[in-house]
């Protein structure tokens, strides 16, 4: 009987192992959540409390502010709750369509 | 099975063994790196005598002492996927609770052998055999082998690794003996030497391993446009196994002069047969004391014992059973609300040909000649499926 063998087909690996680091990057994951969040800059210090807080890794300080990635951002609003300055608000998203 | 007659000299040395204990002693000339251990009857005398080895340095593997057979078979997966070969064994409730795990160890293609006493499952609770724990692990993604004597068990996990470990298969494997009835029994085996094993079975070389050095992820969310590619991988690698079990046994027999059939199945008084009894495990050895009393009364009966269970022999079935008219196909299990588990895939494979099933031996009720006879009598009969008890 021929060897079957459908990795050929679908270019994957046997048990689904993923042999190069970086691939999740590719799975934009930003569009499951519901709210997102909007930093306002001026009440913003960089103090970075909610780049160790978020569960996505979403946030860094850059130019002395946060910057939120949005494409990994889920929306669950913990970095909101924890900024001392209360310098990130929750939005609701607005769908364009379905 | 044939043994044919003993080389001299040391090599083919009978030991009077029990069971389980040439199940042990077969895994450590495999020399897995890691043994998860827990007991369950009728297995525990398996792992039980391999912690023993261990205490008395003749088995240099990592034992885990697990607190479940979840535990046992997430040990196995975790340590087999860091690139080593590991062994465990268990029963009834234990293949129960480890069932999610098996899947997840045939899904990461993880090579596992683990050796498995049969034994009813509750309820009612019941520690004696039949084939209902590995009949229901049916679609789990292993390989499923079932031994009809100590012998076949010992030879039958060295050649267990050898399949599983195949780069085209790389699927875990169950070989199964009967609780107690084949598990307890003491038997000669004629025991081979670490140089024999080392010959024929190669290094552990895995395909991929959990290496700090050069980091791999294991494990991940696959979506529906990837998930069925990977099922069609798992079952090409069970179809391939097919062929790499017959030229194993093949090669097995070549070096040590003890073959199995042709590994999926093994036939007796087959040749001429107007009529066939199919089974699996011990039974089969009282099949055969029953053909051989029949062909004396000129009945042409033969025995089909099937050893690969998956994969399943369904070509080497299509192959000789054209010849034979009424086949009877004993299930030590029941699929409840349908029949016996291996009269639906004979079915299913030979629709031609005039079968009956016959569910016997649940909960370790004997099965004697005197059922197999009655047995025999039944053959070709309107009703199916019958019960003997
Ligand atoms: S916690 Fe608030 S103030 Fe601190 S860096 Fe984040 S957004 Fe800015
Ligand atoms: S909403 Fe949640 S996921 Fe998004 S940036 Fe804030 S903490 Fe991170």
């Amino acid at each position: 009987m021929a060897k079957q063998d459908s990795r050929k087909d679908s270019g994957i690996t046997a048990g689904a192992v993923i042999t190069k680091a970086g691939s999740s990057m590719k799975n934009k994951t930003g569009f499951w959540g519901v709210f997102k969040p909007v930093l306002l800059n001026s009440r913003c210090n960089a103090c970075g409390i909610c780049v160790q807080y978020c569960p996505d890794g979403c946030i860094v300080i850059k130019d002395k502010k946060a910057s939120i990635n949005q494409d990994y951002c889920k929306g669950c609003a913990i970095c909101s709750k924890e900024c001392p300055s209360k310098a990130i608000i929750m939005q609701k998203k607005i769908l364009k369509s379905c | 099975m044939q043994i044919k007659s003993g080389r001299a000299g040391n090599k083919d040395a009978r030991k009077m063994i029990e069971c389980s204990e040439a199940i042990a002693e077969a895994t450590a000339l495999c020399k897995p790196a890691v043994v998860a251990t827990y007991p369950i009857t009728p297995q525990t005398h398996i792992v039980e005598m391999l912690a023993k080895m261990h205490s008395e340095g003749r088995v240099n593997s990592e034992i885990i002492n697990v607190e479940s057979e979840h535990s046992a078979m997430s040990a196995c997966i975790g340590a087999e996927a860091c690139g080593v070969r590991t062994f465990t064994a268990s029963s009834s409730q234990g293949i129960a609770l480890m069932s999610e795990m098996l899947f997840i160890a045939s899904g990461m293609r993880l090579p596992i052998v683990m050796a498995v006493a049969n034994r009813a499952l509750s309820a009612p609770i019941n520690i004696w055999n039949d084939h209902s724990d590995t009949m229901a692990q049916r679609d789990a993604g292993w390989l499923q082998f079932y031994c009809e004597n100590a012998q076949e068990a010992y030879d039958s996990i060295i050649q267990a690794y050898k399949i599983s470990e195949q780069k085209d298969i790389m699927l875990p494997s169950m070989v199964c003996v009967d609780g107690f009835t084949l598990s307890h029994l003491w038997e000669p085996v004629k025991m081979l030497s670490q140089a024999d094993v080392d010959s024929f079975l190669p290094v552990y070389n895995p395909l991929y391993k959990l290496d700090s050095e050069i980091p791999v992820t294991m494990g991940a969310l696959a979506y529906p446009n990837t998930y069925m590619h990977f099922k069609k991988q798992q079952q090409d690698a069970m179809l391939n196994a097919v062929e790499v079990i017959k030229k194993t046994n093949l090669e097995f027999g070549k070096r040590f002069s003890r073959i199995y059939g042709n590994g999926m199945i093994e036939t007796y008084k087959i040749e001429d047969a107007k009529e066939a009894i199919v089974a699996m495990g011990s039974v089969c050895s009282t099949a055969r004391i029953v053909i051989d009393r029949l062909r004396q009364k000129g009945r042409k009966i033969g025995l089909i014992k099937i050893r690969a269970f998956r994969p399943f022999p369904n070509e080497e079935l299509k192959k000789i059973a054209g010849k034979i008219e009424k086949i009877a196909v004993i299930d030590r299990a029941i699929s409840l609300g349908n029949s016996g588990p291996l009269f639906i895939e004979i079915k299913a494979t030979l629709p031609k040909s005039h079968i009956n099933n016959f569910i016997v031996g649940l909960g370790g009720r004997d099965i004697s000649e005197n059922i197999i006879e009655s047995i025999v009598k039944k053959i070709g009969q309107k009703q199916e499926i019958e019960w003997v008890f």
